[in-house]
């Protein structure tokens, strides 16, 4: 296997675009991936193309989105394929490019994702975001995605302690993150007191504690390690990464305080990579809900479960702290258009691993080594990428 | 063959409303109850009457071993479609039974109980569960709608080692226009709104078939140690018992409308449960059931053994849910 | 509609959807709710009995679903109920089923709460009433 690298990467904001289509979406991202290497990139040297996305563009099914929206670009050509795998579609297209790389397929291949959420009425967004759960018993005990992760949250908060304000306080990092992200949906900071009073969504949950719904893309150009320097000096590697899938409904799970997917994706990501979780300088994770960002504390071996409630208590994991997590603001501020978001959260770190945050403010200094961490529905499957700078 | 109850069930919904809130929110009261049951928005004659099998079942019973169906209600689910199928399924009964599905009026719980009593006695098969459920429904603003409740009950007919026998039967019919009523297509029930007139009917065809019943088993009203009369509503039933020379000691204990209001077919058999929670063995139970229209079935029974179920005064009496008007629209859908 | 449950579909699983059958592994023994192909516990892929699970367990986790927040085949019972609660049950047997709590719902919600089983009206679909389980809590065994 080769080793692989990210050339480029590039991302629409996040939010809400009536006048942006799917095409329209993939285009903006795509352009700023292609402009972003920094020897240049003629867009067909692109030879293999993943794409993520869950929802097809509108809600309902359609079929060939990935040589769709490639042919968008000009690129009719080059072999495309759809990625699903709910809010994790992102992630694993980012996976598959990685692996057509690695494996020999071909030197340069594109992983994007891409989500319109916004063009639905919220109805309809219900109907096709309720399949990425255990539709047959899950949604039809009249359980809502937020409701998953709200059973997820009471549970926690019964075995560890955790309290209502501590599961507020990471929707509070993360907005204070995302004020300075200028890609970000939602960028104004907000207080504990704004999470406790928000409108009710789930018990414990108010709407603060929840990602939004959003539209958005993402592209990340991937380069076998023989041919990098043709198109950059500044590679960031891909030195680990790893997938895990469990069972979809929480009721078949042992323990639903626990992904089982992200810690099989994030051993098999560290092992090869050959570090600790303590040589992690940044993480981007999946905090769709508040409690999701707890969990990925454990799961990604920030700290011993129950025990990452200080992590948050003691500001680390704030830009400047010991390991801030999700400075781009994170699927809570930064907005989650679901196929979009795992290669989002591999754009930032590219991008911070580059030092190229753009607003300084919140690039985090003399970072080396960074993750990402993406999940589809409520842990049935997941993602972990680990990247070097290097040069 | 003496064939008779076996084992029975009930149930009630959580939810309920009293008197006053009628009264605070419409000036009054169109029927004489202190609080009914109320069916939560989630049930409906279906869930309730397979409450009160579940109920049934409990008592040690196969259900492998239920050979014959029939259920009562005014206020099935559906119109058509049968219900047999969901019952079967909903408490995992053999699927080769014979089943009938009565709810003409509010006498479908007699002919449910009959029909199941005939069958077993003839042979046929080894038991027999006989669900009775209702919760009707008319216009709020329609003053027979104040009455209206929701209850269940559930019975186990069979040869072995019953509770009860049943000793014999009568049942009349006769014209009787304008009294509770349904056109096809309309999920409300109501009435002409002369009382006198149906209360008449009521008393009358009652009286006929009890006095028809004693004859036929050569017994006086004082043979009987319990007399149930079927409470379309709340002071008819002891009216017509005390014609006939029942006293309040035999009939007080299957009174239940002062808790419940007006629980349609369930009634009458939710009347005999409350009666079987205390009857010892020996005493004789006499039940009449009312349907408009009309007609009356009435039947008697012998107590051959203490029930031993957790009464339904006191399921009646437990941790229930009261509503205000307002909620009891929106849990009835009438909002 | 996306997630949209055919009544072939529905129907199909009735016997748990009505009354909680599960299976049990012949192999090790683990009992299964919802049916699946294979065991979770030693991967057998036959030798199943059906089993008839109690319908008795604890409240192991819950959440109650504010009224806007609900999925459309809910949205109904939403706006008449407000809110309603959802609880993730341990039944006796060991599976852990997701299902709503009925009225009377307890004032606050408590993980271990004994329940039980009761059929009720899921939703309303193409006219056709989905029924199945919920949960209430039983009184009076805290
Ligand atoms: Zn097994």
């Amino acid at each position: 296997m080769r080793r692989v690298a990210i050339i480029g990467a590039g991302q629409t904001p996040y939010g809400d675009f009536p006048e942006l289509g799917v095409k329209e979406l993939f285009a903006m991202a795509f352009k700023e991936a292609i402009e972003s290497v920094d020897k240049g990139i003629a867009p067909h040297e692109i030879q293999q193309a993943f794409i993520g996305s869950l929802s097809a563009g509108s809600g309902f099914q359609l079929g060939q989105l990935a040589p769709l929206l490639m042919g968008h670009v000009g690129l009719p050509n080059v072999p495309a394929v759809r990625v699903e795998n709910a809010c994790a579609s992102g992630g694993f297209a980012l996976y598959n490019a990685i692996n057509a790389v690695a494996s020999g397929q071909c030197d340069v291949a594109l992983a994007a994702g891409v989500e319109k959420m916004r063009d639905v009425s919220s109805t309809k967004a219900k109907y096709w975001l309720g399949i990425s759960g255990d539709t047959e018993f899950e949604r039809l005990a009249g359980l809502t995605f937020a409701g998953i992760y709200a059973i997820i949250a009471r549970r926690y908060m019964e075995e560890y302690g955790l309290t209502r304000e501590q599961l507020a306080k990471v929707a509070v990092k993360n907005h204070y993150h995302g004020k300075m992200n200028p890609k970000a949906q939602f960028r104004q900071e907000i207080t504990v007191e704004t999470v406790l009073k928000g409108a009710p969504v789930a018990d414990p949950f108010t709407v603060w504690d929840c990602s939004p719904t959003s539209d958005g893309a993402a592209v990340v150009l991937l380069c076998s390690e023989d041919r990098v320097k043709e198109f950059t000096d500044h590679p960031v590697f891909i030195i680990g990464y790893g997938i895990g899938s469990d069972y979809l409904a929480l009721q078949d799970r042992d323990s639903i305080t626990s992904f089982k997917a992200t810690r099989q994706a994030s051993t098999r990501a560290y092992r090869m990579a050959g570090i600790t979780p303590k040589e992690i300088d940044f993480a981007e994770v999946h905090d769709c809900f508040t409690i999701a960002e707890i969990l990925a504390y454990g799961d990604l071996g920030f700290g011993e479960k129950g025990e990452v409630i200080r992590l948050l208590e003691e500001g680390e994991t704030y830009l400047g702290g010991r390991l801030p997590v999700n400075v781009s603001g994170g699927l809570k501020s930064k907005g989650h258009p679901i196929g979009a978001t795992g290669c989002g959260q591999a754009y930032e770190v590219f991008n911070q691993l580059l030092g190229r945050a753009k607003n300084p403010e919140r690039q985090i200094k003399n970072a080396e080594v960074g993750l990402s961490h993406n999940v589809g529905g409520s842990g049935g499957t997941a993602a972990v990428f680990i990247y070097r700078r290097e040069g | 063959m003496e064939v008779g109850i076996v084992s029975y069930g009930t149930y009630f919904p959580g939810l309920g409303i009293t008197r006053s809130e009628y009264q605070k929110a419409l000036g009054n009261c169109g029927a004489n109850f202190s609080e009914k049951t109320v069916a939560d928005f989630d049930e409906d004659s279906l869930t309730m009457g397979i409450a009160a099998a579940r109920d049934a079942l409990f008592e040690g019973i196969n259900p492998e071993e239920i050979s014959f169906l029939t259920w009562a209600s005014t206020s099935p689910p559906y119109s058509e479609k049968l219900l047999s199928g969901s019952i079967a399924e909903m408490l995992g009964l053999k699927k080769n039974l014979f089943s009938a599905e009565y709810g003409q009026s509010t006498r479908a719980g007699g002919e449910a109980f009959l029909t199941a009593v005939s069958l077993v006695k003839g042979g046929f098969g080894q038991k027999a569960l006989v669900i009775v459920a209702d919760a009707p429904r008319a216009n709020v603003k329609d003053p027979i709608e104040h009455g209206l409740a929701a209850g269940s009950a559930a019975f186990i007919l069979g040869t072995e080692n019953p509770l009860a026998v049943v000793d014999n039967f009568v049942a009349l019919v006769q014209e009787n226009l304008g009294e509770r009523f349904r056109k096809a297509g309309s999920g409300e029930i109501k009435d002409i709104g002369v009382k006198t007139f149906t209360g008449e009917a009521y008393q009358k065809l009652i009286a006929k078939a009890v006095t028809e019943l004693l004859e036929k088993e050569n017994l006086k009203p004082a043979d009987y140690n319990y007399a149930v009369f079927h409470e379309i509503e709340s002071r008819l039933p002891l009216k017509a018992g005390k014609k006939l020379g029942f006293t309040d000691e035999q009939m007080l204990p299957g009174l239940l409308y002062e808790n419940t209001g007006d629980t349609g077919a369930a009634s009458p058999f939710l009347s005999l449960a409350a009666v079987l929670d205390r009857a010892k063995p020996g005493e004789k139970v006499i039940v009449t059931t009312y349907g408009s229209g009309a007609g009356v079935i009435a039947f008697s029974l012998t107590v051959k053994k203490p029930a031993n179920r957790v009464p339904v005064r006191e399921k009646l009496a437990s941790g229930k849910k009261y509503l205000n008007f307002i909620q009891y629209l929106r849990v009835k859908r009438y909002l | 509609m996306g997630a949209h449950i055919s009544i072939p579909m529905y129907q199909r699983a009735v016997k748990q959807r009505y009354r909680l059958v599960g299976l049990k592994c012949s192999n090790c023994g683990q009992i299964i709710f919802p049916p699946k192909a294979g065991c979770k516990s030693c991967g057998a892929l036959d030798n199943f009995t059906e089993v008839q699970l109690s319908g008795r367990g604890k409240i192991y986790s819950y959440t109650v679903i504010a009224g806007a927040g609900a999925p459309p085949e809910f949205s109904e019972e939403a706006a008449y109920r407000g809110a309603y609660p959802v609880v993730l049950v341990e039944l006796e047997e060991g599976p852990r089923i997701i299902a709503q709590l009925t009225e009377p719902v307890p004032a606050e919600i408590k993980i271990g709460m004994p329940v039980e089983m009761v059929l009720r009206q899921i939703y309303t679909e193409e006219d056709v009433i989905r029924y199945g389980y919920k949960f209430k809590v039983l009184e009076g065994e805290k």
